[in-house]
């Protein structure tokens, strides 16, 4: 029988964190908001899911580096959106920005060549190609061999990855797109998809997870 | 006119690049929590950024006011989420609706907007929906220079306090990244701002 996991989710202070965490449709997915400078004094253990919306202040994620490995390595799954730049408080991540493309849909039949990278993934039941197209801000490269690659773009380049190795038995998951600015910003319905098909997989799967490791 | 001015930056990386185009003007840049400890009486504008935390402009609301008692201006882009003056409502969205009904409106002409028309804020790449799909609701007595859609809710308005000071509002993206959407041509619009600012400021040279 699994457990309901326990998700947490860290308030930047942006009104586009506030509005998405607060309103409809998911403020009832997240059982404790964080404020960004209470994170140093709270006990992550409580959690099984500690969520960094997109474009949380990396400055301020810093400092929190160690706090945030341990939470890792105790099991914890760890979500950083979109603009956090866990590249710059996290080791082994790769990180290379592109210039913003706003304008790729205007183009009659274009595509901005997302694609979900392996089709046979539990992620692709909760996602598909649409809900996460709207536009890159850059890509995982180098990518680690234990960073899987989940969303990339046609040439390959890696916009989310899983790792549940590196900080095993924890779980890190990471992606370029920011879903959270857009649909906290009351903009873009592609990205109220890709939150709703993320936090059910990231949920289901936590909840997966855990039965394993008491079995 | 030379004008010294304050950006209260939340995120990580570099100013907007916009900004750093603007000619004639001292801008400091700065992280918002480090924007605690500076003496902000000198400053001819203080420009928010969308991305504040706001739960930390809350806390320092009364140096927020005493800037403005001063004489100072706050130019505030975003959306209001927790209100943090007492001039300030939460953000309203419009409901949902066509984008071809995310008309601007210009309400009211101003010398901040002297450079573009309403017509063009509306269709960035003649797509509608950049500008403001909302509003941050204004004060009584202010002067309200854009609306959007069929009830003409208020996207960008001024508003001049009794105490002093004077509150610009842009509800919606940052301004500097919405101006630029089309290129170059953004520039003297930003330009323009900061020229009207530091000619129009209050503030004691």
């Amino acid at each position: 029988m699994s457990q309901k996991p326990i998700v947490a989710i860290i308030d930047g202070g942006q009104h586009y964190h506030h509005d998405s965490i607060t309103r409809e449709p998911f403020k009832d997915f997240f059982d404790h908001v964080i404020y960004l400078r209470d994170v140093a004094k709270t006990d992550l253990s409580a959690f099984d899911i500690l969520i960094i919306p997109c474009r949380t202040n990396a400055y301020y994620l810093a400092p929190l580096s160690g706090q945030l490995q341990a939470f890792l390595r105790g099991g914890g799954t760890l979500v950083a959106m979109g603009e956090t730049f866990p590249d710059t408080w996290l080791p082994g991540i790769g990180f290379r920005s592109m210039p913003t493309n706003f304008w790729w849909w205007l183009t009659p039949g274009a595509d901005l060549g997302l694609r979900m990278t392996d089709p046979s993934h539990a992620i692709c039941r909760y996602l598909g190609k649409d809900d996460v197209t709207f536009h890159l801000h850059g890509a995982f490269e180098p990518l680690h061999p234990n960073q899987k690659s989940l969303v990339e773009t046609s040439e390959g380049e890696c916009q989310m990855f899983e790792d549940v190795i590196s900080y095993a038995p924890g779980r890190l998951v990471a992606t370029t797109l920011d879903p959270f600015f857009h649909h906290g910003a009351f903009f873009m319905p592609a990205t109220t998809r890709m939150l709703a098909g993320m936090l059910h997989w990231l949920i289901d799967t936590e909840a997966e997870r855990k039965s394993e490791k008491a079995a | 006119m030379t004008g010294r001015f304050l950006y209260v930056q939340n995120a990580y990386g570099g100013p907007p690049p916009a900004l750093t185009k603007v000619s004639g003007h001292t801008i400091h840049f700065y992280q918002q929590y480090d924007t605690e400890r500076l003496d902000w009486s000198t400053y001819d504008a203080v420009l928010i950024s969308m991305s504040a935390d706001q739960v930390h402009l809350n806390e320092i609301s009364p140096k927020l006011q005493a800037y403005l008692n001063g004489g100072g201006t706050l130019l505030i882009n975003g959306h209001v989420a927790r209100p943090f003056l007492p001039e300030l409502s939460r953000y309203e969205p419009m409901e949902k609706r066509g984008l071809k009904e995310l008309v601007i409106h210009r309400e009211n002409e101003h010398p901040l907007f002297q450079h573009i028309s309403a017509e063009s804020l509306t269709l960035r790449k003649g797509v509608a929906g950049f500008y403001g799909r909302g509003t941050n609701p204004p004060p009584t007595g202010a002067l309200v220079i854009h609306s959007v859609g069929p009830d003409h809710v208020a996207v960008d308005w001024l508003y001049d306090r009794p105490e002093g000071g004077r509150i610009f509002v842009h509800s919606g993206v940052e301004l500097w990244a919405v101006l630029m959407l089309e290129g170059p041509q953004g520039l003297p619009v930003i330009q323009g701002f900061f020229d009207w600012l530091s000619q129009t400021s209050k503030v004691a040279a």
